[in-house]
């Protein structure tokens, strides 16, 4: 049993007038002890509905929840100690110093203001801890919501677009410290939309469309998924290349510096025999790449993701 | 619970609104206390006593003419005499109230001062207390507490009583310090007399209804402040409620008006009874009510906020 477990989650949204607004579809979701799991959805996919619902701040219209075994809905009490979260931006009080935000946080369970101190250096805001959150950026505040999110040595941590708001610095920050946090056993569940970093940084990935799991598993086997659209080959007359290939039957197109040719990773030495045959050779082969965008929007279409 | 407790005191206290609300609470208290001295001359002085001992004889006078269950209410009544000119500040002035006959026809209310001041630090009381949880909702800090503390009664409990101790303890502070300060003037410029123990047991007893008085509308800000999720909308529901409701109501259905907050409420600050037409309730019963009225306000509260989604 997973961490997080999430079966047939509905919520929808009433409105004043017309349809009611369907947030979640039916989600499931199951997120394994340990590691770094990414949460990936276009906007208005119900990513946030989902994390709110398994922080108990809202109520789903249908479907089970559960947080490290609890209910979210009955006793996330028992459980809270152990989770450590941000949502959206974190809010916190702007006429408080950051380490006295902290502090009163922190008291809840009987934290000692040096853990305080401690934490605010870990997500390097050591210097800032006095001034007051008003006068924070929104990396600073982002930063901070992270300190109270591990302030409580969590073991599983909840994210909500942590490197919303920082800078390439800082979201590199942010990235190392997801990484140690998977490395030290903890479950790191963090909702995201730059999948360049949900890539560098997960073991395993769900995508989200319109309420509804896509995908899920390991960043790997996600990857295949994609469309392998065939070899990447590099050469000095790039033209000829690609009139030889096509020449041949081959599905050859200039892309760049490169030919793309329609063929999988262990076609190689055809492309590479066609060539020689003709006179030309090349510099480099490898397969094309495909990453987790282009996964990510072949399955989500690229569009909105609002449920139907 | 307890560590819950002080950390939302510590914040409903810190907060900026409260602060410049207070500081000018404590402006006006200060301005009451520089012009009651101020107004205080010494030109008649020597005449305390026989105020008092004009107070006294028509108190016996009241005994004497009233029917049994009726005379302890001539304990209440305020000097009158004042010899003409006397602007001498009377330390009786901050509860008993009198009134002055300046023409034929024309008079004027003295005293209740601290009456009057309770008012104002009602308001203020009831502003600390919407604006505590309003401010929460406009921040968005409920979430972040909630993600802490996700047990919703508990935090509700915690910020109400937050929000009553912050409105009972500022109204009782800044009476205190005007009682203290006004008994300053009357021992130096003014006049004591009539201040006896009966006195300072009846300044008592309004200061601790009024600091329960206080506490109370805290909680009623605090509780329409969740319902209606602004500051406003406390605010606004509390006069739409007086204006709109008891005000309207009140001439439209006046045997309704036993029911009402305002009356009743009056009932419990001054200690008086509630009398409408032929029906009287004892202040016991209107605080009773008082306290019905708005534990079932908590009891809506508890449940909205239980029910709501928290986005």
């Amino acid at each position: 049993m997973g961490v997080i477990e999430v079966e047939g989650l509905r919520k929808e949204y009433r409105r004043a007038r017309g349809a009611p607004s369907i947030a979640l579809a039916g989600l499931e979701l199951s997120v394994p002890e340990g590691g770094v799991f990414g949460f990936l959805g276009p906007n208005g996919s119900g990513k946030t509905t989902t994390i709110r619902c398994l922080l108990g701040l809202v109520r789903p219209s249908g479907g089970r929840t559960r947080v490290l075994g609890a209910d979210p809905q009955r006793d996330l009490a028992s459980v809270i100690r152990r989770v450590g979260s941000i949502v959206e931006t974190p809010a916190l009080f702007p006429n408080f110093s950051g380490r006295r935000n902290l502090q009163l946080l922190g008291a809840l369970d009987g934290i000692a203001p040096r853990a305080v101190d401690d934490m605010l250096g870990r997500v390097g805001l050591g210097g800032r801890g006095r001034d007051l959150v008003g006068t924070y950026s929104l990396g600073m505040r982002q930063r901070l919501g992270l300190a109270a999110a591990l302030l409580k040595d969590p073991e599983l941590l909840i994210l909500d677009e942590p490197a919303n708001g920082l800078d390439p610095a800082g979201i590199k920050e942010i990235r190392d410290l997801i990484r140690s946090l998977g490395a030290e056993g903890r479950t790191v569940f963090v909702s995201s939309h730059l999948l360049g970093e949900v890539q560098q940084t997960c073991d395993r990935v769900a995508i989200l469309s319109q309420g509804r799991l896509v995908t899920a598993g390991p960043v790997e086997d996600v990857l295949a998924i994609g469309h392998r659209a065939g070899l990447l080959v590099r050469l000095g007359d790039l033209a000829r290349g690609v009139e030889v290939l096509r020449a041949a039957g081959l599905d050859a197109a200039l892309v760049g510096d490169v030919i793309r040719v329609a063929l999988t990773p262990d076609e190689g030495a055809r492309v590479t025999e066609v060539l020689a045959r003709e006179g030309l050779y090349v510099s480099e082969v490898r397969p094309e790449e495909v990453d987790l965008e282009t996964v990510f929007l072949e399955l989500t279409g690229g569009e909105s993701g609002e449920a139907p | 619970m307890t560590a819950l407790l002080v950390s939302e005191v510590r914040r409903a206290l810190a907060r900026r609104l409260v602060r410049v609300l207070a500081l000018l609470a404590l402006a006006g208290v200060v301005a009451i206390t520089v012009g009651n001295f101020v107004n205080s001359t010494k030109a008649a002085a020597g005449n305390g006593l026989d105020v008092e001992a004009e107070r006294q004889a028509r108190v016996q006078a009241c005994r004497q003419s009233s029917p049994p269950g009726f005379q302890a209410s001539c304990d209440r009544l305020t000097p009158l005499a004042s010899p003409p000119g006397d602007k001498r500040f009377k330390l009786v002035d901050l509860w008993l109230g009198r009134t002055e006959r300046l023409k034929r026809g024309i008079t004027r209310t003295r005293g209740y001062v601290l009456a009057s001041t309770s008012t104002l630090f009602f308001l203020l009381a009831l502003v600390v207390g919407a604006s505590f949880i309003g401010a929460e909702y406009r921040a968005g800090t409920l979430t972040t507490l909630l993600t802490w503390e996700p047990r919703r009664a508990r935090v509700l409990a915690a910020k109400l009583a937050a929000a009553a101790l912050a409105g009972a303890g500022l109204y009782l502070l800044l009476q205190l310090l005007l009682t203290a300060l006004l008994w300053g003037v009357a021992s130096t410029r003014g006049i004591t007399a009539g201040a006896d123990a009966a006195f300072y047991r009846g300044i008592a007893g309004l200061l601790a209804r009024g600091t329960a008085l206080a506490s109370g509308l805290a909680v009623l800000g605090a509780c329409l402040a969740f319902l209606g999720r602004t500051t406003s909308a406390a605010l606004g529901g509390v006069l739409v409620y007086l204006i709109g409701v008891e005000g309207i109501l009140n001439n439209q259905a006046p045997d309704w008006s036993r029911w009402f907050l305002l009356p009743n409420t009056v009932a419990v600050f001054t200690g008086e009874q509630l009398r409408r037409g032929g029906f009287t309730r004892s202040p016991g019963g209107a605080a009773a009510l008082t306290v019905a009225y708005l534990a079932a306000l908590v009891g809506v509260t508890v449940v909205v906020l239980r029910r709501r989604d928290v986005t």
